[in-house]
């Protein structure tokens, strides 16, 4: 359990992402974030698959029409990325760790950042050559790629219709039955 | 493999230099449309459906700068992306190619947030993408170097969506795992 500062604060940073225009989730979507926070027990109890044993799992996954592979890292559980710019650098972390295993994994690297109900915040980061864009802040085939990693593979996401925020872009998926 | 769709609401800002620009590079005219909803890709009106010479993407890469100088916004090598439209043939209304970045080569097969501004483009008459294939339905048809895919528009309660799919493969491995 998260000591009750520590969720605060991430509350707080996720009011503060919105406020920037970075998440354009909203208020009682950042509210059930913090009884997510709050109550991992209960979310372990929910979703047995989560992958709890890894401070931050990671999964790869490709979209029909993407160049490369998108590493897909889950971020939730750390609060102290949950501040945008240490995000990103978690991000260019694993983009780093996982092109020593394979280089075409440093194209395209997205982060679960929060979910609550059907909504889920993404981050992103374009890789080119060594360096990241920091302009590019969105690609619908990563984010499709990590909602399915979120609902088929570590089951911590209901399968249906949900809203995705990544930077300022939104958009609803659904998945074709 | 898994499908999803997406329904992507029209955004009303997309357009910060009207329906389209000309753009006169040396002894060559262009007619180019800026979206900036939901990726900004500077769409290019072209003449046919293969891979723009290197020749040809050098003039394509001043479109794409007079662009943004026009409009005032930050580039960098991949935003806005570059895409060039053409005239479909057989079942498909235009062809749509997009670059990944300038330095790199044209995207193998198809970006969906591309789709999506294309999409968003066909929406408003004088756009280069619905000078050359016509106003958005709720289905059309679109080439692209990946094959056929479909982009369509829904109207619901006043506001407009750009719906598309996307596959997703089956799943590859955890990095690192045998």
């Amino acid at each position: 359990m998260h000591h009750p500062c520590v969720t605060n604060l991430a509350l707080e940073d996720h009011r503060a992402w919105s406020k920037s225009g970075a998440s354009t989730i909203g208020r009682d979507s950042a509210l059930m974030i913090a009884t997510l926070y709050t109550g991992l027990d209960e979310e372990k109890r929910r979703y047995p698959n989560t992958p709890t044993d890894q401070p931050c799992p990671s999964r790869v996954a490709q979209a029909q029409d993407g160049p490369a592979p998108t590493l897909v890292v889950d971020l939730r559980r750390q609060s102290q990325y949950l501040n945008r710019q240490d995000s990103l650098a978690e991000l260019e972390r694993q983009r780093a760790n996982a092109m020593q295993w394979d280089p075409r994994l440093g194209a395209k690297t997205i982060g679960v950042i929060a979910m609550a109900q059907s909504e889920v915040s993404l981050l992103f980061v374009q890789g080119l050559d060594d360096g990241v864009d920091p302009l590019s802040d969105a690609c619908l085939n990563s984010a499709a790629a990590a909602v399915d990693v979120a609902c088929d593979d570590w089951g911590v996401l209901p399968r249906g219709r949900v809203t995705v925020h990544m930077g300022d872009f939104t958009i609803d998926l659904e998945p074709v039955a | 493999m898994a499908t999803w769709t997406g329904h992507y609401r029209l955004p009303h800002d997309a357009f910060p230099l009207g329906e389209h620009v000309e753009v006169a590079v040396a002894s060559n005219r262009y007619m180019a449309t800026l979206v900036n909803r939901p990726v900004p890709y500077t769409i290019v009106a072209w003449d046919t459906s293969t891979t723009p010479t290197p020749e040809q993407e050098a003039d394509l890469e001043q479109v794409r700068r007079a662009m943004c100088t026009l409009a005032n916004v930050e580039m960098s090598a991949s935003i806005p992306k570059l895409a060039v439209v053409s005239a479909g043939d057989g079942a498909a209304r235009l062809f749509f190619r997009g670059r990944l970045a300038q330095g790199k080569p044209w995207h193998p097969r198809v970006a969906s947030t591309g789709l999506l501004g294309l999409g968003v483009a066909l929406t408003r008459d004088g756009t280069t993408a619905a000078l050359v294939g016509g106003p958005l339905g709720s289905k059309m048809v679109v080439g692209t170097p990946a094959g056929l895919r479909v982009i369509g528009r829904e109207d619901h309660d006043g506001d407009t969506f750009i719906t598309l799919s996307v596959t997703i493969l089956p799943q590859i491995s955890a990095v690192g795992a045998p």
